[in-house]
Protein backbone atom coordinates (compact mmCIF):
# COMPACT_ATOMS: atom_id res chain seq x y z
CA UNK A 1 0.00 0.00 0.00
CA UNK A 2 2.78 2.36 1.00
CA UNK A 3 4.86 1.47 -2.10
CA UNK A 4 1.90 2.04 -4.37
CA UNK A 5 1.29 5.46 -2.75
CA UNK A 6 4.94 6.23 -3.07
CA UNK A 7 5.02 5.51 -6.83
CA UNK A 8 1.76 7.34 -7.36
CA UNK A 9 3.24 10.40 -5.52
CA UNK A 10 6.40 10.32 -7.62
CA UNK A 11 4.38 10.01 -10.87
CA UNK A 12 2.10 12.90 -9.83
CA UNK A 13 5.06 15.11 -8.92
CA UNK A 14 6.66 14.45 -12.25
CA UNK A 15 3.39 15.21 -14.06
CA UNK A 16 3.04 18.47 -12.09
CA UNK A 17 6.68 19.50 -12.68
CA UNK A 18 6.69 18.87 -16.45
CA UNK A 19 4.63 21.96 -17.49
CA UNK A 20 6.71 24.17 -15.28
CA UNK A 21 9.87 22.85 -16.88
CA UNK A 22 8.45 23.32 -20.35
CA UNK A 23 7.30 26.84 -19.60
CA UNK A 24 10.60 27.83 -18.04
CA UNK A 25 12.57 26.06 -20.70
CA UNK A 26 15.43 25.63 -18.35
CA UNK A 27 16.69 22.19 -17.86
CA UNK A 28 18.53 22.85 -14.60
CA UNK A 29 15.59 24.58 -12.98
CA UNK A 30 13.33 21.85 -14.08
CA UNK A 31 15.58 19.16 -12.78
CA UNK A 32 16.05 21.01 -9.51
CA UNK A 33 12.29 21.43 -9.14
CA UNK A 34 11.72 17.85 -10.05
CA UNK A 35 14.29 16.70 -7.55
CA UNK A 36 12.78 18.95 -4.91
CA UNK A 37 9.27 17.75 -5.53
CA UNK A 38 10.44 14.19 -5.62
CA UNK A 39 12.33 14.49 -2.35
CA UNK A 40 9.34 16.26 -0.85
CA UNK A 41 7.06 13.47 -1.88
CA UNK A 42 9.48 10.87 -0.65
CA UNK A 43 9.66 12.58 2.68
CA UNK A 44 5.87 12.89 2.78
CA UNK A 45 5.39 9.30 1.91
CA UNK A 46 8.01 8.19 4.39
CA UNK A 47 6.33 10.12 7.17
CA UNK A 48 2.94 8.82 6.07
CA UNK A 49 4.29 5.29 5.94
CA UNK A 50 5.68 5.58 9.39
CA UNK A 51 2.42 6.93 10.76
CA UNK A 52 0.51 4.17 9.02
CA UNK A 53 2.81 1.53 10.43
CA UNK A 54 2.43 3.04 13.88
CA UNK A 55 -1.33 2.99 13.50
CA UNK A 56 -1.27 -0.60 12.29
CA UNK A 57 0.93 -1.55 15.19
CA UNK A 58 -1.44 0.13 17.57
CA UNK A 59 -4.47 -1.54 15.95
CA UNK A 60 -2.75 -4.91 15.93
CA UNK A 61 -1.94 -4.61 19.61
CA UNK A 62 -5.51 -3.69 20.45
CA UNK A 63 -6.79 -6.51 18.34
CA UNK A 64 -4.44 -8.89 20.02
CA UNK A 65 -5.54 -7.67 23.40
CA UNK A 66 -9.17 -8.09 22.44
CA UNK A 67 -8.50 -11.53 21.01
CA UNK A 68 -6.54 -12.43 24.11
CA UNK A 69 -9.39 -11.24 26.30
CA UNK A 70 -11.93 -13.24 24.29
CA UNK A 71 -9.60 -16.22 24.32
CA UNK A 72 -9.27 -15.92 28.06
CA UNK A 73 -13.05 -15.75 28.41
CA UNK A 74 -13.45 -18.69 26.07
CA UNK A 75 -10.84 -20.62 28.01
CA UNK A 76 -12.62 -19.86 31.27
CA UNK A 77 -15.95 -20.87 29.77
CA UNK A 78 -14.38 -24.04 28.44
CA UNK A 79 -12.80 -24.75 31.81
CA UNK A 80 -16.15 -24.18 33.50
CA UNK A 81 -17.82 -26.48 30.98
CA UNK A 82 -15.28 -29.24 31.35
CA UNK A 83 -15.42 -28.85 35.12
CA UNK A 84 -19.20 -29.19 35.06
CA UNK A 85 -19.00 -32.06 32.59
CA UNK A 86 -16.49 -33.75 34.88
CA UNK A 87 -18.82 -33.29 37.85
CA UNK A 88 -21.72 -34.65 35.81
CA UNK A 89 -19.62 -37.59 34.62
CA UNK A 90 -18.63 -38.41 38.20
CA UNK A 91 -22.28 -38.20 39.23
CA UNK A 92 -23.29 -40.44 36.31
CA UNK A 93 -20.65 -42.98 37.31
CA UNK A 94 -21.85 -42.91 40.92
CA UNK A 95 -25.44 -43.31 39.83
CA UNK A 96 -24.52 -46.16 37.49
CA UNK A 97 -22.72 -47.88 40.37
CA UNK A 98 -25.73 -47.25 42.59
CA UNK A 99 -28.03 -48.69 39.93
CA UNK A 100 -25.78 -51.72 39.58
CA UNK A 101 -25.90 -52.26 43.33
CA UNK A 102 -29.68 -51.97 43.46
CA UNK A 103 -30.06 -54.32 40.50
CA UNK A 104 -27.66 -56.86 41.98
CA UNK A 105 -29.41 -56.84 45.34
CA UNK A 106 -32.89 -57.02 43.84
CA UNK A 107 -32.01 -59.78 41.41
CA UNK A 108 -30.30 -61.89 44.07
CA UNK A 109 -33.46 -61.68 46.19
CA UNK A 110 -35.70 -62.36 43.20
CA UNK A 111 -33.65 -65.39 42.20
CA UNK A 112 -33.79 -66.68 45.78
CA UNK A 113 -37.50 -66.05 45.84
CA UNK A 114 -38.17 -67.85 42.54
CA UNK A 115 -35.94 -70.73 43.52
CA UNK A 116 -37.74 -71.04 46.85
CA UNK A 117 -41.07 -70.87 45.03
CA UNK A 118 -40.01 -73.71 42.79
CA UNK A 119 -38.74 -75.70 45.78
CA UNK A 120 -42.01 -75.20 47.67
CA UNK A 121 -43.98 -76.26 44.64
CA UNK A 122 -41.98 -79.47 44.35
CA UNK A 123 -42.30 -80.09 48.12
CA UNK A 124 -46.03 -79.49 47.91
CA UNK A 125 -46.39 -82.05 45.17
CA UNK A 126 -44.24 -84.55 47.05
CA UNK A 127 -46.34 -84.09 50.19
CA UNK A 128 -49.52 -84.62 48.20
CA UNK A 129 -48.10 -87.75 46.60
CA UNK A 130 -46.97 -88.99 50.03
CA UNK A 131 -50.45 -88.43 51.41
CA UNK A 132 -52.14 -90.38 48.64
CA UNK A 133 -49.58 -93.16 48.88
CA UNK A 134 -49.79 -93.12 52.68
CA UNK A 135 -46.06 -92.69 52.98
CA UNK A 136 -44.45 -91.52 56.15
CA UNK A 137 -42.81 -88.16 56.49
CA UNK A 138 -39.41 -89.62 55.69
CA UNK A 139 -40.71 -90.96 52.40
CA UNK A 140 -40.28 -94.62 53.43
CA UNK A 141 -43.16 -96.80 52.35
CA UNK A 142 -42.09 -100.19 53.74
CA UNK A 143 -44.60 -100.11 56.59
CA UNK A 144 -46.82 -97.57 55.05
CA UNK A 145 -50.57 -97.92 54.98
CA UNK A 146 -51.56 -96.69 51.61
CA UNK A 147 -55.04 -95.43 51.06
CA UNK A 148 -55.42 -97.85 48.16
CA UNK A 149 -54.39 -100.74 50.37
CA UNK A 150 -56.62 -99.52 53.19
CA UNK A 151 -59.57 -99.36 50.81
CA UNK A 152 -58.83 -102.80 49.40
CA UNK A 153 -58.38 -104.40 52.83
CA UNK A 154 -61.39 -102.72 54.38
CA UNK A 155 -63.49 -103.61 51.40
CA UNK A 156 -62.33 -107.23 51.52
CA UNK A 157 -63.00 -107.48 55.27
CA UNK A 158 -66.43 -105.95 55.01
CA UNK A 159 -67.30 -108.11 52.03
CA UNK A 160 -66.14 -111.20 53.89
CA UNK A 161 -68.29 -110.17 56.85
CA UNK A 162 -71.29 -109.58 54.62
CA UNK A 163 -70.67 -112.85 52.79
CA UNK A 164 -70.51 -114.55 56.20
CA UNK A 165 -73.86 -113.08 57.11
CA UNK A 166 -75.34 -114.16 53.80
CA UNK A 167 -73.94 -117.64 54.38
CA UNK A 168 -75.50 -117.63 57.87
CA UNK A 169 -78.81 -116.78 56.24
CA UNK A 170 -78.43 -119.69 53.87
CA UNK A 171 -77.54 -121.98 56.76
CA UNK A 172 -80.58 -120.73 58.67
CA UNK A 173 -82.72 -121.56 55.64
CA UNK A 174 -81.30 -125.07 55.58
CA UNK A 175 -81.92 -125.33 59.32
CA UNK A 176 -85.54 -124.34 58.82
CA UNK A 177 -85.91 -127.04 56.21
CA UNK A 178 -84.47 -129.61 58.60
CA UNK A 179 -86.68 -128.43 61.42
CA UNK A 180 -89.59 -128.68 59.03
CA UNK A 181 -88.57 -132.22 58.29
CA UNK A 182 -88.42 -132.97 62.05
CA UNK A 183 -91.86 -131.41 62.48
CA UNK A 184 -93.25 -133.65 59.73
CA UNK A 185 -91.71 -136.66 61.45
CA UNK A 186 -93.19 -135.56 64.79
CA UNK A 187 -96.59 -135.21 63.12
CA UNK A 188 -96.13 -138.68 61.73
CA UNK A 189 -95.24 -139.98 65.21
CA UNK A 190 -98.29 -138.22 66.62
CA UNK A 191 -100.34 -139.89 63.92
CA UNK A 192 -98.82 -143.26 64.86
CA UNK A 193 -99.61 -142.51 68.51
CA UNK A 194 -103.25 -142.08 67.51
CA UNK A 195 -103.10 -145.60 66.01
CA UNK A 196 -101.54 -146.89 69.23
CA UNK A 197 -104.25 -145.18 71.26
CA UNK A 198 -106.90 -146.78 69.02
CA UNK A 199 -105.33 -150.17 69.48
CA UNK A 200 -105.18 -149.54 73.23
CA UNK A 201 -108.92 -148.63 73.32
CA UNK A 202 -109.80 -151.70 71.31
CA UNK A 203 -107.61 -153.84 73.54
CA UNK A 204 -109.28 -152.32 76.59
CA UNK A 205 -112.69 -153.07 75.08
CA UNK A 206 -111.58 -156.63 74.27
CA UNK A 207 -110.32 -157.07 77.84
CA UNK A 208 -113.68 -155.80 79.13
CA UNK A 209 -115.53 -158.22 76.88
CA UNK A 210 -113.19 -161.00 77.95
CA UNK A 211 -113.86 -160.17 81.64
CA UNK A 212 -117.63 -160.24 80.98
CA UNK A 213 -117.29 -163.57 79.19
CA UNK A 214 -115.05 -164.89 82.01
CA UNK A 215 -117.66 -163.87 84.65
CA UNK A 216 -120.35 -165.57 82.61
CA UNK A 217 -118.25 -168.74 82.49
CA UNK A 218 -118.13 -168.78 86.27
CA UNK A 219 -115.40 -170.67 88.06
CA UNK A 220 -113.96 -172.00 84.84
CA UNK A 221 -113.55 -168.54 83.46
CA UNK A 222 -111.75 -167.24 86.59
CA UNK A 223 -108.28 -167.67 85.05
CA UNK A 224 -109.44 -166.08 81.87
CA UNK A 225 -110.80 -163.18 83.95
CA UNK A 226 -107.34 -162.66 85.48
CA UNK A 227 -105.81 -162.60 81.96
CA UNK A 228 -108.50 -160.23 80.79
CA UNK A 229 -107.70 -157.94 83.72
CA UNK A 230 -104.01 -157.99 82.93
CA UNK A 231 -104.72 -157.23 79.28
CA UNK A 232 -106.90 -154.31 80.33
CA UNK A 233 -104.16 -153.11 82.70
CA UNK A 234 -101.68 -153.29 79.80
CA UNK A 235 -104.09 -151.39 77.64
CA UNK A 236 -104.41 -148.70 80.28
CA UNK A 237 -100.64 -148.48 80.66
CA UNK A 238 -100.32 -148.26 76.86
CA UNK A 239 -102.85 -145.49 76.86
CA UNK A 240 -100.98 -143.67 79.63
CA UNK A 241 -97.66 -144.06 77.81
CA UNK A 242 -99.23 -142.94 74.61
CA UNK A 243 -100.72 -139.89 76.30
CA UNK A 244 -97.38 -139.13 77.89
CA UNK A 245 -95.62 -139.55 74.56
CA UNK A 246 -98.24 -137.37 72.89
CA UNK A 247 -97.74 -134.68 75.50
CA UNK A 248 -94.00 -134.80 74.98
CA UNK A 249 -94.33 -134.88 71.25
CA UNK A 250 -96.75 -131.98 71.30
CA UNK A 251 -94.37 -129.96 73.44
CA UNK A 252 -91.61 -130.96 71.07
CA UNK A 253 -93.79 -129.91 68.18
CA UNK A 254 -94.43 -126.57 69.82
CA UNK A 255 -90.71 -126.14 70.48
CA UNK A 256 -89.93 -127.05 66.91
CA UNK A 257 -92.45 -124.56 65.67
CA UNK A 258 -90.99 -121.92 67.96
CA UNK A 259 -87.48 -122.81 66.76
CA UNK A 260 -88.64 -122.65 63.21
CA UNK A 261 -90.11 -119.18 63.73
CA UNK A 262 -86.96 -118.03 65.51
CA UNK A 263 -84.78 -119.34 62.74
CA UNK A 264 -87.04 -117.73 60.18
CA UNK A 265 -86.90 -114.47 62.06
CA UNK A 266 -83.15 -114.64 62.51
CA UNK A 267 -82.51 -115.64 58.94
CA UNK A 268 -84.72 -112.86 57.64
CA UNK A 269 -83.13 -110.30 59.94
CA UNK A 270 -79.57 -111.45 59.13
CA UNK A 271 -80.27 -111.48 55.44
CA UNK A 272 -81.80 -108.01 55.54
CA UNK A 273 -78.91 -106.71 57.63
CA UNK A 274 -76.42 -108.43 55.37
CA UNK A 275 -77.99 -107.00 52.25
CA UNK A 276 -78.23 -103.53 53.81
CA UNK A 277 -74.64 -103.79 55.04
CA UNK A 278 -73.49 -104.98 51.67
CA UNK A 279 -75.24 -102.08 50.02
CA UNK A 280 -73.75 -99.60 52.51
CA UNK A 281 -70.29 -101.11 52.14
CA UNK A 282 -70.58 -100.93 48.38
CA UNK A 283 -71.73 -97.31 48.58
CA UNK A 284 -69.00 -96.39 51.07
CA UNK A 285 -66.32 -98.13 49.07
CA UNK A 286 -67.58 -96.48 45.93
CA UNK A 287 -67.43 -93.10 47.69
CA UNK A 288 -63.97 -93.79 49.11
CA UNK A 289 -62.85 -94.91 45.68
CA UNK A 290 -64.28 -91.73 44.18
CA UNK A 291 -62.47 -89.66 46.82
CA UNK A 292 -59.30 -91.59 46.12
CA UNK A 293 -59.68 -91.05 42.39
CA UNK A 294 -60.33 -87.36 43.03
CA UNK A 295 -57.21 -87.22 45.18
CA UNK A 296 -55.18 -88.93 42.48
CA UNK A 297 -56.56 -86.48 39.94
CA UNK A 298 -55.75 -83.63 42.32
CA UNK A 299 -52.21 -84.93 42.75
CA UNK A 300 -51.87 -85.17 38.98
CA UNK A 301 -53.13 -81.60 38.74
CA UNK A 302 -50.65 -80.60 41.44
CA UNK A 303 -47.92 -82.27 39.39
CA UNK A 304 -49.08 -80.37 36.34
CA UNK A 305 -49.09 -77.13 38.34
CA UNK A 306 -45.62 -77.92 39.69
CA UNK A 307 -44.38 -78.44 36.14
CA UNK A 308 -46.02 -75.16 35.11
CA UNK A 309 -44.39 -73.41 38.07
CA UNK A 310 -41.05 -74.94 37.07
CA UNK A 311 -41.48 -73.70 33.50
CA UNK A 312 -42.45 -70.24 34.78
CA UNK A 313 -39.49 -70.20 37.16
CA UNK A 314 -37.23 -71.18 34.26
CA UNK A 315 -38.64 -68.30 32.23
CA UNK A 316 -38.14 -65.99 35.19
CA UNK A 317 -34.58 -67.25 35.69
CA UNK A 318 -33.89 -66.64 32.01
CA UNK A 319 -35.38 -63.15 32.21
CA UNK A 320 -33.59 -62.32 35.46
CA UNK A 321 -30.29 -62.72 33.68
CA UNK A 322 -30.95 -59.27 32.29
CA UNK A 323 -29.04 -58.15 35.37
CA UNK A 324 -25.84 -59.68 34.03
CA UNK A 325 -26.34 -57.97 30.68
CA UNK A 326 -27.45 -54.76 32.35
CA UNK A 327 -24.31 -54.83 34.52
CA UNK A 328 -22.10 -55.31 31.48
CA UNK A 329 -23.91 -52.50 29.69
CA UNK A 330 -23.55 -50.31 32.79
CA UNK A 331 -19.85 -51.10 32.90
CA UNK A 332 -19.60 -50.23 29.23
CA UNK A 333 -21.50 -47.00 29.85
CA UNK A 334 -19.17 -46.29 32.78
CA UNK A 335 -16.20 -46.87 30.51
CA UNK A 336 -17.66 -44.42 28.00
CA UNK A 337 -18.16 -41.85 30.76
CA UNK A 338 -14.56 -42.36 31.92
CA UNK A 339 -13.39 -41.83 28.34
CA UNK A 340 -15.47 -38.68 28.12
CA UNK A 341 -13.88 -37.46 31.36
CA UNK A 342 -10.42 -38.14 30.01
CA UNK A 343 -11.21 -36.45 26.71
CA UNK A 344 -12.50 -33.43 28.62
CA UNK A 345 -9.12 -33.17 30.29
CA UNK A 346 -7.56 -33.32 26.85
CA UNK A 347 -9.89 -30.63 25.54
CA UNK A 348 -9.15 -28.46 28.57
CA UNK A 349 -5.50 -28.50 27.62
CA UNK A 350 -6.31 -27.43 24.03
CA UNK A 351 -6.74 -23.65 24.67
CA UNK A 352 -3.48 -23.60 26.58
CA UNK A 353 -1.71 -25.36 23.72
CA UNK A 354 -3.28 -22.98 21.22
CA UNK A 355 -2.27 -19.99 23.34
CA UNK A 356 1.28 -21.29 23.46
CA UNK A 357 1.16 -21.78 19.71
CA UNK A 358 0.00 -18.18 19.28
CA UNK A 359 3.04 -16.98 21.19
CA UNK A 360 5.43 -18.81 18.88
CA UNK A 361 8.22 -16.81 17.22
CA UNK A 362 6.75 -16.93 13.74
CA UNK A 363 3.49 -17.66 12.06
CA UNK A 364 4.54 -20.96 10.53
CA UNK A 365 5.68 -22.35 13.84
CA UNK A 366 2.53 -21.02 15.48
CA UNK A 367 0.33 -22.69 12.88
CA UNK A 368 2.27 -25.95 13.14
CA UNK A 369 1.92 -26.03 16.94
CA UNK A 370 -1.78 -25.23 16.79
CA UNK A 371 -2.31 -27.92 14.15
CA UNK A 372 -0.41 -30.46 16.28
CA UNK A 373 -2.52 -29.63 19.33
CA UNK A 374 -5.74 -30.07 17.33
CA UNK A 375 -4.51 -33.30 15.76
CA UNK A 376 -3.69 -34.66 19.21
CA UNK A 377 -7.28 -34.09 20.22
CA UNK A 378 -8.48 -35.82 17.07
CA UNK A 379 -6.19 -38.80 17.75
CA UNK A 380 -7.56 -38.93 21.27
CA UNK A 381 -11.13 -38.95 19.97
CA UNK A 382 -10.28 -41.81 17.59
CA UNK A 383 -8.77 -43.73 20.53
CA UNK A 384 -11.97 -43.26 22.50
CA UNK A 385 -14.07 -44.42 19.56
CA UNK A 386 -11.88 -47.50 19.14
CA UNK A 387 -11.87 -48.37 22.84
CA UNK A 388 -15.63 -48.10 23.23
CA UNK A 389 -16.65 -49.49 19.85
CA UNK A 390 -17.14 -53.11 20.99
CA UNK A 391 -20.24 -53.58 23.10
CA UNK A 392 -20.02 -56.89 25.00
CA UNK A 393 -23.79 -57.26 24.93
CA UNK A 394 -25.44 -57.63 21.55
CA UNK A 395 -28.74 -59.06 22.74
CA UNK A 396 -31.76 -56.87 22.26
CA UNK A 397 -34.29 -59.16 23.92
CA UNK A 398 -34.42 -61.76 26.69
CA UNK A 399 -35.00 -64.89 24.57
CA UNK A 400 -32.60 -67.66 25.57
CA UNK A 401 -29.38 -67.58 23.58
CA UNK A 402 -27.98 -69.97 20.99
CA UNK A 403 -26.18 -73.15 22.00
CA UNK A 404 -23.36 -74.51 19.89
CA UNK A 405 -21.27 -77.56 20.69
CA UNK A 406 -17.95 -77.65 18.86
CA UNK B 1 -21.06 -89.97 43.62
CA UNK B 2 -22.33 -86.79 42.02
CA UNK B 3 -20.23 -85.04 39.39
CA UNK B 4 -18.65 -81.68 40.12
CA UNK B 5 -19.19 -78.65 37.92
CA UNK B 6 -17.10 -75.49 38.23
CA UNK B 7 -19.21 -72.39 37.51
CA UNK B 8 -17.07 -69.33 36.80
CA UNK B 9 -18.82 -65.96 36.47
CA UNK B 10 -18.26 -62.51 37.95
CA UNK B 11 -22.02 -62.08 38.25
CA UNK B 12 -23.19 -63.47 41.59
CA UNK B 13 -26.75 -63.82 40.32
CA UNK B 14 -25.67 -65.87 37.30
CA UNK B 15 -23.63 -68.15 39.58
CA UNK B 16 -26.66 -68.41 41.83
CA UNK B 17 -28.92 -69.39 38.91
CA UNK B 18 -26.42 -71.87 37.46
CA UNK B 19 -25.91 -73.45 40.88
CA UNK B 20 -29.65 -73.71 41.49
CA UNK B 21 -30.24 -75.31 38.10
CA UNK B 22 -27.43 -77.84 38.39
CA UNK B 23 -27.78 -78.68 42.09
CA UNK B 24 -31.46 -79.40 41.46
CA UNK B 25 -30.36 -82.09 39.00
CA UNK B 26 -27.99 -83.65 41.54
CA UNK B 27 -24.69 -82.10 40.47
CA UNK B 28 -22.15 -80.72 42.89
CA UNK B 29 -21.39 -77.09 42.00
CA UNK B 30 -18.24 -75.13 42.87
CA UNK B 31 -18.47 -71.38 42.23
CA UNK B 32 -15.68 -69.00 41.20
CA UNK B 33 -15.95 -65.23 40.68
CA UNK B 34 -13.36 -64.79 37.90
CA UNK B 35 -10.82 -66.65 35.78
CA UNK B 36 -8.08 -66.62 38.40
CA UNK B 37 -10.42 -67.88 41.08
CA UNK B 38 -11.69 -70.53 38.66
CA UNK B 39 -8.18 -71.69 37.85
CA UNK B 40 -7.29 -71.91 41.55
CA UNK B 41 -10.42 -73.94 42.29
CA UNK B 42 -9.81 -76.22 39.29
CA UNK B 43 -6.34 -76.89 40.68
CA UNK B 44 -7.84 -77.48 44.12
CA UNK B 45 -9.92 -80.48 43.18
CA UNK B 46 -11.18 -82.67 40.37
CA UNK B 47 -13.83 -81.02 38.22
CA UNK B 48 -15.93 -82.90 35.66
CA UNK B 49 -17.15 -79.85 33.75
CA UNK B 50 -16.22 -76.17 33.61
CA UNK B 51 -18.86 -73.57 32.79
CA UNK B 52 -17.30 -70.15 32.34
CA UNK B 53 -18.21 -66.60 31.41
CA UNK B 54 -16.00 -64.66 28.99
CA UNK B 55 -15.85 -61.05 30.24
CA UNK B 56 -14.54 -61.12 33.79
CA UNK B 57 -12.05 -59.09 35.81
CA UNK B 58 -8.51 -60.41 36.44
CA UNK B 59 -8.73 -63.26 33.92
CA UNK B 60 -11.26 -63.70 31.13
CA UNK B 61 -12.89 -66.94 30.04
CA UNK B 62 -10.74 -67.67 27.00
CA UNK B 63 -7.55 -67.20 29.01
CA UNK B 64 -8.95 -69.59 31.61
CA UNK B 65 -9.75 -72.15 28.90
CA UNK B 66 -6.19 -71.94 27.56
CA UNK B 67 -4.72 -72.23 31.07
CA UNK B 68 -6.89 -75.29 31.84
CA UNK B 69 -6.06 -76.97 28.55
CA UNK B 70 -2.38 -76.56 29.39
CA UNK B 71 -2.94 -78.69 32.50
CA UNK B 72 -2.79 -82.45 31.75
CA UNK B 73 -5.72 -83.25 34.08
CA UNK B 74 -7.97 -80.83 32.17
CA UNK B 75 -6.77 -81.65 28.66
CA UNK B 76 -10.04 -83.37 27.79
CA UNK B 77 -12.44 -82.08 30.43
CA UNK B 78 -15.51 -80.48 28.84
CA UNK B 79 -15.44 -76.66 29.07
CA UNK B 80 -18.53 -74.72 28.10
CA UNK B 81 -18.53 -70.96 27.56
CA UNK B 82 -21.63 -69.22 28.97
CA UNK B 83 -21.46 -65.60 27.92
CA UNK B 84 -23.29 -62.64 26.42
CA UNK B 85 -20.69 -62.64 23.64
CA UNK B 86 -22.27 -64.06 20.52
CA UNK B 87 -20.11 -63.00 17.57
CA UNK B 88 -18.76 -65.67 15.25
CA UNK B 89 -15.26 -64.30 15.76
CA UNK B 90 -15.47 -64.82 19.52
CA UNK B 91 -16.89 -68.32 19.06
CA UNK B 92 -14.02 -69.13 16.70
CA UNK B 93 -11.58 -67.88 19.36
CA UNK B 94 -13.30 -70.10 21.90
CA UNK B 95 -13.09 -73.13 19.67
CA UNK B 96 -9.42 -72.41 18.97
CA UNK B 97 -8.71 -72.04 22.70
CA UNK B 98 -10.18 -75.49 23.34
CA UNK B 99 -13.71 -74.80 24.52
CA UNK B 100 -16.20 -77.65 24.09
CA UNK B 101 -19.21 -75.48 23.37
CA UNK B 102 -20.62 -71.97 23.38
CA UNK B 103 -23.82 -70.99 25.16
CA UNK B 104 -25.11 -67.46 24.69
CA UNK B 105 -26.78 -65.76 27.65
CA UNK B 106 -29.44 -65.62 28.79
CA UNK B 107 -29.65 -69.36 29.33
CA UNK B 108 -32.81 -71.39 29.75
CA UNK B 109 -32.26 -73.64 32.82
CA UNK B 110 -33.87 -76.63 31.10
CA UNK B 111 -31.69 -76.23 28.00
CA UNK B 112 -28.56 -75.72 30.11
CA UNK B 113 -29.32 -78.92 31.97
CA UNK B 114 -29.92 -80.73 28.69
CA UNK B 115 -26.51 -79.66 27.34
CA UNK B 116 -24.73 -80.51 30.61
CA UNK B 117 -26.32 -83.97 30.64
CA UNK B 118 -25.35 -84.46 27.03
CA UNK B 119 -21.73 -83.50 27.76
CA UNK B 120 -21.09 -85.28 31.08
CA UNK B 121 -24.17 -87.44 31.57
Amino acid sequence: MSKKLYFQGVALSLAAATPIVVMNGGRSVALGMLALVTVGWILFIAVHERRAQRAIALNSQEARQRVAAIAAQAEQALTDCTGEFGTQCSAVKLELTQLEGILGDAIAKLVDSFNALHGHSVDQQNVAVSITRGELGDGKSANAVSLDRFIAETSATLHAFVEGMVENGRTAGALVERVNSIRVQVDRILSVLGEIEGISSQTNLLALNAAIEAARAGETGRGFAVVAEEVRALSDRTKDFSAQIRDDMERMHASIQETERSIHKMAARDMDAAMASKQRVDQTMSEVQRVNTTMETSVEQLGHIAREVEANVNTAVTALQFQDMATQLLNHARKRVAEIEESLTEITRLPEALAQAACASDDEQSLAQARAAIEQVQVRMNDIRARTARNPVRQEEMASGDIELF
Amino acid sequence: MSKTILAVDDSASIRQMVAFTLKGAGYNVVEASDGEDGLAKAKGGPVNLVLTDQNMPKMDGLTLVKALRAMPQYASTPILMLTTESSDAMKANGKAAGATGWLVKPFDPAKLLEVVKKVIG
